[in-house]
């Protein structure tokens, strides 16, 4: 009985997934159309609302989405796992107490607020910084999402370390390893798929993450290499538009596809890490 | 129900302190892209708006901008107290929002706007009201079929004197009096 209980609850959540699956998907496909796979794809002027001609170019919006995540993970990955070795091998037990439920706090907090604290303060510090421009920029947003990606990534990196049997530190001790190769030679690679876990959640998270970037960034869809300029991410483009187009129009229709092109480039992410990190433990062996 | 007057602001800082309804056209539609072309500093231009689901965005393109696209770069933000904060903050910037978010302890430049350079209005509550300032938009209550019962009083009390009352102290203007 109770077995069955269990059974029913995770059909329903694969229900529920295969459901915003199709969902999206037929709903993305209604664009084509009228709007060419080849504008959507190879296009760099979105202009979903003009009057004149709209225009549903996505590579504006790829590029936002990517330069965003990228400076991201650049911060976030070698600093969340700093803090993971430091808080799981180094630090004394009583500061590890007070570490942990510190940074899981962080982790809580809700994005609208980390967003405002970018709209406001860090888009101050970062101008005076760099004396640029543009406030609301790439840099402020990936540095917002580094901000909120690094907890996840400690919290799950941490666990993973932590869950290295003492007995190989033990026996990388006895071989006259140091702490740092013990760290680096021993424990990183034998929970490194538990590390690849972390940094993909907070991958996941960070090109997801929607209120933060659409304060931060200043929401201008256009592509100009400087991560002092201002961009534009596929989220905050769907969060901007959706309630404003007409339910069943080509602009709702363009807004799913984006949101089904996004899928896809998470999908593809996770699916090469995975790949990656397969190759990664067979070479380890 | 109301005129929402909109405000032009830049930053407290930038030289220029009027504009004509062209050079704001010419801003927004990415012609003019440095603050010398319209009589400021040798700095780029940065510009600030609502984003497509606002009123004001729409109105801005239609008025303005005459059914043009905005700039591509055009930054666009999730609401006016944003702007005007991010405009305080941008020594280059400028932003349009509506008037009651310029009235209460902000640091922001309002510009005088008008037709020609000769004929600039400053967006007060007369200069909107007289059509002088050439900036406002509408301010619309829907409802679904003949307003009755608790919704008939709301709106009642709302075009009443005391609504109206209220609406001008957040710095909308009431258009009762003209209206009838």
């Amino acid at each position: 009985m109770v077995e069955k209980a269990f059974f029913v609850c995770a059909i329903i959540t694969i229900i529920i997934v295969v459901a915003i699956f199709i969902f999206l998907f037929g709903q993305g496909a209604l664009a084509f159309r009228e709007i060419s796979p080849i504008e959507f794809l190879t296009g760099t002027s979105w202009q979903p609302t003009s009057v004149i001609k709209p225009e549903f170019g996505t590579v504006p919006l790829l590029y936002g989405t990517l330069v965003v995540t990228a400076i991201a993970m650049a911060i976030s990955v070698p600093v969340g796992l700093m803090i993971a070795i430091y808080i799981a091998e180094v630090s004394p037990s009583k500061e590890k107490e007070l570490l942990k439920p510190f940074i899981e706090l962080l982790a809580g907090v809700p994005s609208v607020i980390f967003g405002f604290f970018a709209l406001v303060t860090l888009s101050t510090w970062i101008q005076q910084l760099t004396g640029t421009n543009s406030r609301l920029n790439a840099l402020n947003g990936a540095m917002i999402l580094a901000l909120m990606v690094i907890p996840t990534m400690v919290s799950l990196a941490e666990d993973a370390i932590t869950s290295v049997p003492k007995e190989y530190r033990e026996a990388a001790v006895a071989l006259g390893a140091t702490k740092w190769e013990t760290i680096r030679t021993v424990v990183l690679p034998s929970c490194s798929s538990g590390i690849l876990v972390a940094i993909l959640l907070g991958f996941g998270r960070a090109i997801g993450e929607t209120m933060a970037v659409l304060m931060a960034t200043g929401n201008a869809a256009i592509v100009n290499f400087n991560i002092l300029d201002s961009v534009r991410t596929i989220t905050a483009t769907i969060v901007i538009e959706t309630p404003e187009s007409a339910f069943g129009s080509l602009h709702y229709n363009a807004l799913f596809a984006l949101a089904a092109y996004l899928f896809v480039i998470t999908f593809a992410f996770n699916y090469l890490a995975g790949y990656v990190g397969k190759r990664l433990r067979r070479m380890g062996r | 129900m109301g005129l929402d007057g909109i405000s032009i602001v830049v930053h407290p800082n930038n030289p220029a302190s009027t504009l004509t309804l062209s050079q704001l056209e010419l801003i927004y539609n990415g012609t003019y892209t440095n603050w010398n072309q319209v009589g400021g500093n040798d700095a780029t231009i940065v510009t600030y708006g609502r984003q497509s689901t606002s009123g004001t965005y729409d109105y801005f393109r239609e008025h303005i901008l005459h059914n043009a696209n905005f700039r591509a770069d055009n930054r666009e933000l999730a609401g006016n107290a944003e702007i005007v904060q991010t405009v305080e903050g941008d020594a280059n910037g400028i932003g349009y929002v509506g008037v009651a978010y310029t009235k209460q302890g902000v640091n922001v430049k309002v510009l005088k706007i008008g037709a020609t350079t000769n004929e600039v209005y400053e967006p007060t509550i007369a200069n909107i009201k007289s059509t002088t300032y050439p900036i406002a938009r509408k301010l619309y209550v829907y409802t679904n079929g003949n307003p009755i019962e608790t919704l008939g009083a709301y709106l009642s009390y709302i075009l009443g004197p005391s609504g109206q009352q209220i609406l001008e102290e957040a710095g909308y203007i009431s258009v009762v009096k003209l209206e009838k």
